[in-house]
């Protein structure tokens, strides 16, 4: 039996607002050949219902010694709000200035059909897929291929239908 | 920033989507981010149009236990909550930071050393 120490801290969504949060890992030397440079882990969370708001407790299991840098992404009916912050002890400190995105619904009276979207997933750059509306991420299933010999990667996305996609990489030099 | 991803071919075997992506990198700038940020106290931020979450400034400690089934429990204060299975993707990222915080903390003593001398 293992023991340890990690951190919580409390969000209130208001009505229409649904926030999921990720911490960004840097991988260690030692581990770059099983893993991408950038690990992003999506915070486990519990609700409490509290009028038309809701009020939601994240959990950092792994919490760095130092500070853990997060990304909270905020949807709402056709946005996301976009902020990073820092947890640092006991303290989350966030940037000042969130940055909105907005996206267009495509409407459309024909039906759709949910088609299979393949592609083969570059295992050193995650981009991670989130359905605005439930706000799950959307994985791909992984299978293997005889023919190619290679792993790829099976995602079903509905047309006509917006997602929100991230990834953490190092910013290039100007 | 909306772009299409592809256009699906439905003839022959072309399986793709039309589908919108919003996509925006997030680049962290490690140090500058650092002078960005501020702390929260009420929640608001200078972006009040927006519906956001309002943000407690403060982080709580949980007790973290993990039993020989990988079975997680969460203590905070008096109340004990179980919180399943360790997943694959979660033993990754605990190892990630097992590692991390060791030479965090070995580079943290040698600093201390190379000053006390």
């Amino acid at each position: 039996m293992e023991t340890w120490e990690g951190k919580s801290f409390s969000i209130t969504d208001p009505k229409g607002v649904s926030t999921v949060i990720y911490q960004i890992l840097k991988t260690p030397k030692e581990l770059l050949k099983e893993c991408p440079k950038y690990v992003l882990e999506r915070l486990d969370s519990t609700d409490e219902i509290r009028g038309d708001a809701i009020r939601k407790t994240f959990y950092v299991d792994f919490p760095s010694v130092d500070q853990d840098e997060l990304v909270i992404l905020s949807f709402g009916k056709d946005r996301v709000v976009v902020n990073t912050a820092i947890l640092e002890g006991n303290k989350v400190s966030i940037s000042k200035k969130p940055m909105p995105l907005k996206f267009n619904s495509i409407y459309s009276e024909k039906e759709t059909e949910i088609k299979d979207f393949k592609y083969t997933p570059n295992l050193k750059r995650p981009i991670c897929v989130i359905d605005p509306e439930t706000t799950e991420e959307v994985k791909p299933m992984l299978y293997f291929d005889e023919e190619t010999n290679e792993v790829k990667g099976k995602c079903k996305l509905k047309p006509n239908k917006p997602y929100f996609a991230f990834e953490i990489r190092d910013k290039k030099e100007d | 920033m909306n772009s299409p991803v592809r256009k699906s071919n439905l003839e022959g075997k072309k399986e793709l989507c039309v589908c919108y992506f919003v996509q925006k990198v997030i680049e962290l700038e490690g140090n500058k981010s650092k002078k960005e940020l501020d702390d929260i106290a009420s929640g608001q931020s200078e972006v009040t149009d927006l519906n956001q979450p309002v943000i407690d400034a403060t982080a709580k400690d949980v007790k973290i236990t993990l039993d020989d089934n990988l079975e997680i429990t969460r203590t905070e204060g008096q109340t004990t909550v179980k919180a399943g299975k360790l997943s694959q993707e979660k033993q990754t990222v605990k190892k990630i930071q097992e590692i991390n915080n060791k030479h965090k903390i070995e580079k943290s003593n040698d600093n201390k050393d190379e000053q006390s001398r």
